[in-house]
């Protein structure tokens, strides 16, 4: 591997991060600088000494690798194609038109809270905006377990402006991450909400920003006259803004905390402005989920055993395919994971797993044949879309003498197209 | 055949070569024998929405649809193409999602593609407005264009999604009546056309006007395309009216006509103002529109004008995406029913038809759904037998909701359209609307795109089955059945760009804005060479400076 440059925009994180710098390394990225720690983390484990396709854990050439893992998809009855959080958007398109073709079905991997935000808006809708649009306008925020001026500073820095408004001043709620002492925010108004709280807290803020007041002195452990305030400051705003991150939505009552963020947000937007948007399940999940959408109609879940596209969220969720097993083969493609502990054990080897990615999804075992490729936005070109829905270049940074995941996919759709040529014939 | 655009409506032959109609073939020429058939040029869609984020916001958003509003990528081309259409443009897409877009119609089969970009809140666009600026504005489009690889220019609601993101929700002091029809508008709503604006003397008519001339200053092939403020607000064919005065003589298309035909002063009084807008196109010339016809049943409403789609949020209580888009634009996602039972609905479906009815010169008006607002465009064999069969219409019109007859002009219409006109408001008008000199017609140099129908069918029933779909040449669907899926090309204009130092100095400036109000980077923002899988670049007119 050489150096083809040093600065690097990266994408990983699936939201409008800064610039990293890539000090010269042998075999990798090396530590990278800049960026956000999800960034730093993915392109500082792109390691090319992992390099070549394995085959039963042994080395194999690209082409046996190829030919192994289509026999494996091609005698497979029940096919299932996961991950595409760390490809390119093409990639995910390749993808759907594969699993199309072998007659199986395809999900995109994101967190529990990416689903529950997906359940609010196809219930609710969302009144939303792109990240840009929020920094511009928003004169107040209200961050909802995340605080992302800590990782992503620009999101939020400086006073709120547009090419035809003057700056002005920006506030901000914080409902601090679980994780983090309140002591430590920075914030003009602290909604220190314990742990497990937030739909009633939501909930308490919603119905007081509607004029309602709720029974109680706290709500969630924040004092009552807290969150009235917070609720008057939303309904001040000129724009306001709430941003929550997927942990907030994670738990079981996750559907609930979406749709009471998102009801809030569209109340507010009877008299003001109000954006409200979840910051998304990182990576191009949401890229992935619009190219199966465009091939499909669905965001993923869809199963074409039927010779359609056909959309069963509880039929072919790979939260039930995975975590019961429900498949014999499996394609993983650009997955990052952790994948259910039931694919770490594989009574029986099963199901068999085909790997294709920069490197194998946390938690996987050695699968039956692993096709190391480039990282899309490091070493491969292409396109990805942040949560936002805002699509992005990608470029290639490194060159590297990996496979590009879509070549190596292009490959495999051939090699599949052969053999059921072949095998009609 | 019929070919409106060369004055042929006879028994004849076409010729075919090289994806191209020409003159004359050698004897010995295969002959596909078309005798008894209907042959016209294949359909030209000038304002759909089938592609770009907007479109897959819709999809993420409605998975009930099931794809009856919104089908595939793959199946937008194969519908289109089953139905004789072999063009389409994408009407609205934000120059930030253009990269998306670009992918999405690359993946639509067999039709060619083209899309307009969205200008008419652009805040970078109106900075130059208002420093007065009409050179930079100028060089501004033309930078825009080239970097979305687009083909033209649309404004939606000029200035008012901007309005909206700055928390007016109604523009110019008016009151749009909520679903409660309570409210009324406190001041005439043409004057929403000089309101103030985000900056001083930036309204909506200002803006109008200088898109509209700096479309026609580039030489572009297709007009200004305009969705006219004031969308789906009862009175608001006062808007449009003054628009159109506003315009004086400056080239437009105003789209979806029928959302900016309304009388009354609440949804509950909704009724048409139809004969008076086309009255007034019918005595000046110049102007042209499509109709933004409704059907009734369901259909999926995406549009840029965010503040009309908050407004039909709150009038029916359907869920709403909304996405403000930064510097550009915005949208807003509604799904949504036509009945015939909904009186507003019904007033909806008459006035579209009284447009279409009313503009005599069939050049001048496009048949369109606004797909999918106001229905899919799969519903084109059903509107062209509603124009062609008015006591088909008059039996729709018979069993809607009782009152329709008072509310519009619908009934008084006898007119009923011919082929010939049919095949003008569904390939030849909108292909010379769009400048495309190869499309929409069977003369020489015209694309071998080509449709041959049953004309012993009803209307509807002859151009929802088409016998036969020819793309640049080749056969692509028989009797509903495609083919081959050919890719398709995507159309964009190349306007004129200032060369040298001038250049580099514009395009340091719009650099300095990304730096400032973009999240992502100037250098990433072009669509790059090479994106779009087979492109073709329709030139600018020459232009007397």
């Amino acid at each position: 591997m050489r150096r083809a440059a040093a600065r690097l925009r990266p994408w990983f994180c699936g939201l409008p991060c800064g610039e990293m710098r890539l000090p010269a390394a042998r075999g990798g990225a090396g530590r990278a600088e800049g960026g956000c720690p999800v960034c730093r983390e993915e392109v500082g484990s792109f390691r090319e000494e992992e390099a070549g396709p394995r085959r039963g854990g042994a080395p194999a050439s690209l082409e046996e690798a190829i030919a192994a893992a289509a026999r494996i998809l091609l005698t497979a009855r029940a096919p299932f194609v996961y991950g595409l959080a760390r490809s390119a958007t093409e990639t995910a398109r390749r993808a759907a038109a594969l699993a199309a073709a072998l007659g199986g079905g395809i999900d995109v991997e994101a967190p529990p809270g990416a689903r529950a935000d997906r359940i609010a808006l196809q219930t609710f809708g969302l009144p939303g905006a792109t990240f840009g649009e929020i920094r511009n306008r928003a004169d107040l925020v209200l961050l909802w377990r995340c605080d992302p001026r800590a990782t992503h500073p620009h999101l939020l820095a400086g006073a709120p402006r547009t090419p035809l408004q003057p700056p002005g001043t920006r506030r901000v709620i914080l409902l601090p991450p679980a994780a983090e002492p309140p002591s430590r925010a920075r914030a003009d108004l602290l909604l220190a909400a314990i742990p497990g709280s937030d739909l009633e807290v939501a909930l308490a803020l919603r119905a007081m920003a509607a004029g309602r007041r709720p029974a109680g002195e706290t709500i969630g452990g924040v004092p009552a006259a807290a969150v009235r305030q917070a609720a008057d400051l939303l309904r001040a705003a000129r724009y306001a803004a709430i941003l929550w991150d997927t942990a907030a939505t994670g738990g079981p009552d996750g559907p609930a905390v979406a749709s009471a963020l998102t009801l809030l947000a569209r109340d507010l937007n009877a008299a003001g402005r109000c954006a409200a948007r979840p910051l998304g399940g990182g990576g191009n999940v949401a890229g992935a989920a619009t190219a199966i959408l465009g091939a499909t109609g669905s965001p993923g879940a869809v199963g074409f055993g039927s010779g359609r596209p056909r959309f069963a969220p509880g039929e072919y969720d790979a939260g039930r395919i995975l975590g019961e097993a429900l498949c014999d083969a499996l394609l993983l493609v650009g997955a990052r994971g952790p994948l259910p502990a039931t694919l770490s054990r594989r009574p029986g080897g099963a199901p068999r797993i085909v790997a294709l990615g920069p490197r194998l999804p946390a938690g996987a075992a050695e699968p039956d044949v692993f096709i190391p490729t480039g990282l899309p936005g490091l070493s491969e070109e292409g396109e990805a879309m942040r949560a936002d829905g805002v699509p992005v270049r990608l470029r290639a940074t490194l060159l590297t003498r990996r496979p590009a995941e879509r070549e190596v996919l292009a490959a495999l759709e051939q090699a599949v197209a052969a053999g059921r040529g072949s095998a009609v014939a | 055949m019929i070919d409106p655009r060369n004055r042929r409506s006879e028994v004849g032959d076409v010729c075919l070569r090289d994806g191209r109609v020409v003159d004359a073939l050698p004897a010995a020429a295969p002959v596909l024998e078309a005798r008894h058939l209907v042959v016209m040029p294949g359909g030209v869609d000038l304002h759909t929405h089938v592609a770009g984020p907007s479109v897959a916001a819709a999809r993420l958003l409605c998975p009930e649809d099931g794809g009856r509003t919104l089908p595939t990528l793959a199946e937008t081309g194969r519908l289109y193409a089953r139905m004789g259409y072999t063009t389409i443009v994408e009407a609205a897409v934000a120059p930030l999602g253009a990269r998306a877009a670009h992918a999405d119609l690359d993946a639509i089969p067999i039709v060619d593609k083209a899309l307009l970009v969205l200008l008419g809140n652009n805040e970078i666009a109106l900075g130059f407005l208002a420093e007065g600026r009409p050179d930079a504005l100028r060089e501004y489009v033309a930078w825009v264009l080239e970097a979305a690889r687009a083909f033209g220019v649309k404004a939606a609601s000029p200035g008012g999604v901007e309005a909206w993101k700055c928390g007016l929700h109604d523009r110019g002091g008016t009151q749009p009546a909520d679903a409660s029809g309570a409210a009324a508008p406190a001041a005439p709503l043409e004057t929403i056309l000089d309101a103030p604006g985000p900056a001083p003397g930036l309204t909506p008519r200002r803006i109008v006007q200088a898109l509209a001339g700096a479309v026609r200053d580039l030489g572009l092939p297709h007009p200004l395309h305009l969705h006219m403020n004031g969308l789906g607000v009862p009175g608001n064919a006062a808007v449009a009216l003054a628009t159109f005065e506003a315009l004086a003589g400056l080239p437009a298309h105003v789209t979806h006509l029928q959302y900016h035909a309304y009388g009354g002063r609440t949804p509950a009084g909704l009724r048409s103002r139809a004969a008076e807008i086309t009255a007034w196109i019918n005595a000046h010339p110049g102007l042209t529109c499509d109709a933004g016809q409704v059907v009734f049943g369901p259909a999926t409403t995406i549009s840029a004008d965010a503040a009309a789609q908050h407004r039909l949020h709150r009038a029916t209580g359907r869920k709403w995406l909304n996405l403000d888009i930064e510097v550009e634009s915005g949208c807003g996602i509604v799904p949504h029913a036509y009945r015939e039972s909904h009186l507003v609905s019904a007033v909806q479906w008459a006035i579209g038809l009284e447009i279409l009815l009313g503009i005599e010169d069939p050049w001048r008006v496009v048949l369109t759904t606004d797909h999918p607002n106001g229905g899919p465009f799969t519903s084109y064999p059903h509107i062209i037998r509603l124009l062609m069969d008015k006591p088909f219409r008059d039996g729709i019109l018979a069993r809607s909701h009782a009152r329709l007859k008072e509310r519009t002009g619908l009934q008084g219409l006898s007119r009923q359209y011919s082929l010939e006109e049919i095949a003008v408001i569904t390939r030849a008008a909108p292909a010379r609307l769009l400048g495309l000199e190869s499309k929409g017609h069977l003369g020489p140099g015209a694309d071998a795109d080509l449709v041959l129908y049953d004309p012993s069918a009803d209307p509807e029933r002859m151009f929802a089955n088409p016998i036969a779909v020819i793309k640049d040449g080749e056969p692509v669907a028989r009797e509903g059945e495609i083919l081959r899926e050919t890719p398709g090309r995507t159309l964009r204009a190349a306007p004129p760009r200032a060369g040298g130092r001038a250049r580099t100095a514009f395009e340091k400036e719009i650099r300095d804005q990304f730096e400032a109000y973009y999240t992502v980077p100037f250098e990433d923002y072009p669509v790059p060479e090479g994106a779009v899988r087979r492109e073709q670049v329709v030139a600018a007119r020459p232009v007397a400076r």
